[in-house]
């Protein structure tokens, strides 16, 4: 290596050699070993690098080679709603990004995790009564989920019911650095009178108070506050409207807070 | 968004949020009549400051393009997809950091369409992290060639370009740019020496330059 560097015949020849490379340096198709072997002796050869100005120029047009395309009409929302996602999470995050599970869009959660693409900043998540017409924003709704694989750390869980409700069903939406979920019930019945159903953390099985259910006739989710990796479970039980400080009646749901889950 | 009513969460009780309809935030007609008056450049100033419209300005001014470089690399229409949306995620990302003398939003753009198509045709394992600017550098450090001139004007200068090049200089340069191919696969694709298409690269892109330089689309600043 030494003698190399020492002998001007092979330096000039392995520049020569470099100087092959420029094209296909301007072109982006070098090696990374190439790649670095070229910025080497670009950095030491101001030829070179007059040289690779013009390369790079004829590659800037190369792109106009393509014949423009209509991209479908969806990407652009995608792409919008993964902007704005994007303000909302914090700055400062690293080169790799984690990437949203990929989700079993129902249109409650696809619903909320279209508002919190667009509210997430200062948690002003609009309210605005019932979902209207479900049906005519479940495509629309579904199509926006993809956008938001660019929310880092948003998982889905979906939560089953029991034998005491064996038809309810459920997700949970966890954003991951909010410390924040959603939970979505259907087919829950009404609780009945004086009775309501109360959500549980379940951590080393000691169940923990997580408020109670919004009422499921009012299509609505229920907004949890925690950091949802310290627990093993959720469950939900039918309890004395207000509350109880610990389960007493039957748990109508329940899911396992874990990977497979998700 | 529109109109809100909340419902306080006490304490840390959890509070209920009801499910509300998907609105535009901004009325597209005004978008795109103000799209026709807004440079690139005021487009990027706005995207430094974070304004969604900036980038939805961008995408409807560039995105046909895009989509269609892609596409011609991809030959896939959800990989295209991908490819764009990814390309145009990176642009606003990274917009904070990005100084404009180091060429124009269009150049940066395509170019990191063009990288991203190409790892994904290698299909890399680790392809989704962003492109960063040092990997587009080579791409920007060009001279304006997108204000002189109309695209129109640009894309004929380039088609006539590439058009008086002998067949197989022509297809060493679309193999190694819309194809990804190094040097090596090149030579394996075409049956040729590695010597062969290094001289036939080298020829081709100082004859693309010698043409543009004559058609008037090649700016300087």
């Amino acid at each position: 290596m030494e003698d190399f560097e020492h002998d001007g015949q092979q330096s000039d020849a392995a520049d020569d050699d470099v100087a092959d490379l420029l094209p296909a340096y301007a072109l982006g198709v070098l090696s990374p070993a190439e790649r670095a072997r070229v910025e080497a002796h670009l950095a030491r050869d101001p030829t070179s690098r007059q040289e690779l100005v013009g390369f790079a120029t004829v590659v800037a047009h190369l792109p106009l080679l393509a014949e423009e395309r209509d991209p479908p009409a969806r990407l652009r929302q995608r792409l919008i709603t993964a902007a704005t996602a994007d303000l909302a999470a914090p700055a400062g995050r690293g080169g790799v990004r984690r990437w949203l599970r990929r989700p079993r869009p129902s249109v409650l959660a696809a619903s909320i995790l279209l508002l919190v693409s667009l509210g997430l900043a200062g948690w002003n998540v609009a309210l605005q009564g019932q979902l209207a017409d479900q049906q005519r924003l479940a495509g629309q709704l579904r199509t926006q989920i993809a956008a938001l694989q660019a929310q880092p750390r948003v998982t889905i869980y979906t939560i089953g019911g029991t034998p005491a409700a064996p038809n309810a069903r459920g997700e949970v939406v966890y954003l991951g650095e909010q410390h924040t979920a959603f939970l979505t019930v259907q087919n829950l019945p009404a609780p009945p009178a004086g009775r309501a159903y109360q959500v549980w953390y379940i951590q080393d099985g000691r169940p923990i108070d997580a408020g109670l259910l919004a009422a499921p006739g009012d299509q609505v989710a229920t907004r949890l506050q925690a950091d949802l990796g310290q627990y093993q479970a959720l469950a939900v039980s039918l309890e004395p409207s207000g509350g109880s400080p610990q389960p007493t009646g039957p748990i109508v749901l329940q899911a396992p807070l874990q990977p497979g889950n998700a | 968004m529109g109109p809100v009513r909340t419902h306080a969460a006490a304490g840390d009780r959890p509070g209920t949020v009801g499910v509300a309809p998907a609105r535009s935030q901004v009325g597209e007609g005004a978008i795109r009549m103000e799209d026709e008056s807004t440079s690139d450049e005021v487009l990027l100033e706005r995207l430094q400051q974070r304004d969604v419209r900036a980038l939805e300005h961008l995408y409807d001014r560039h995105g046909r393009l895009a989509y269609g470089l892609a596409y011609r690399m991809l030959d896939d229409a959800a990989s295209a997809e991908d490819v764009v949306q990814e390309a145009f995620l990176n642009i606003w990302r990274q917009a904070p950091s990005y100084d404009q003398r180091r060429g124009t939003v269009r150049t940066w753009l395509l170019s990191i369409v063009h990288h991203r198509a190409i790892d994904w045709l290698r299909s890399r394992a680790n392809r989704r992290g962003d492109v960063h600017l040092d990997l587009v550098e080579r791409s920007l450090a060009v001279p304006d060639t997108w204000h002189a001139v109309s695209a129109n004007v640009e894309r004929d200068a380039i088609r006539r370009a590439m058009a008086a090049l002998p067949p197989e200089q022509q297809r060493t340069v679309e193999l190694a740019y819309f194809a990804g191919y190094s040097q090596p696969e090149i030579a394996t694709a075409m049956g040729v020496p590695l010597s062969t298409v290094k001289g036939r690269m080298r020829m081709a892109m100082q004859k693309l330059r010698v043409l543009l330089e004559g058609t008037g689309t090649w700016a300087t600043r």
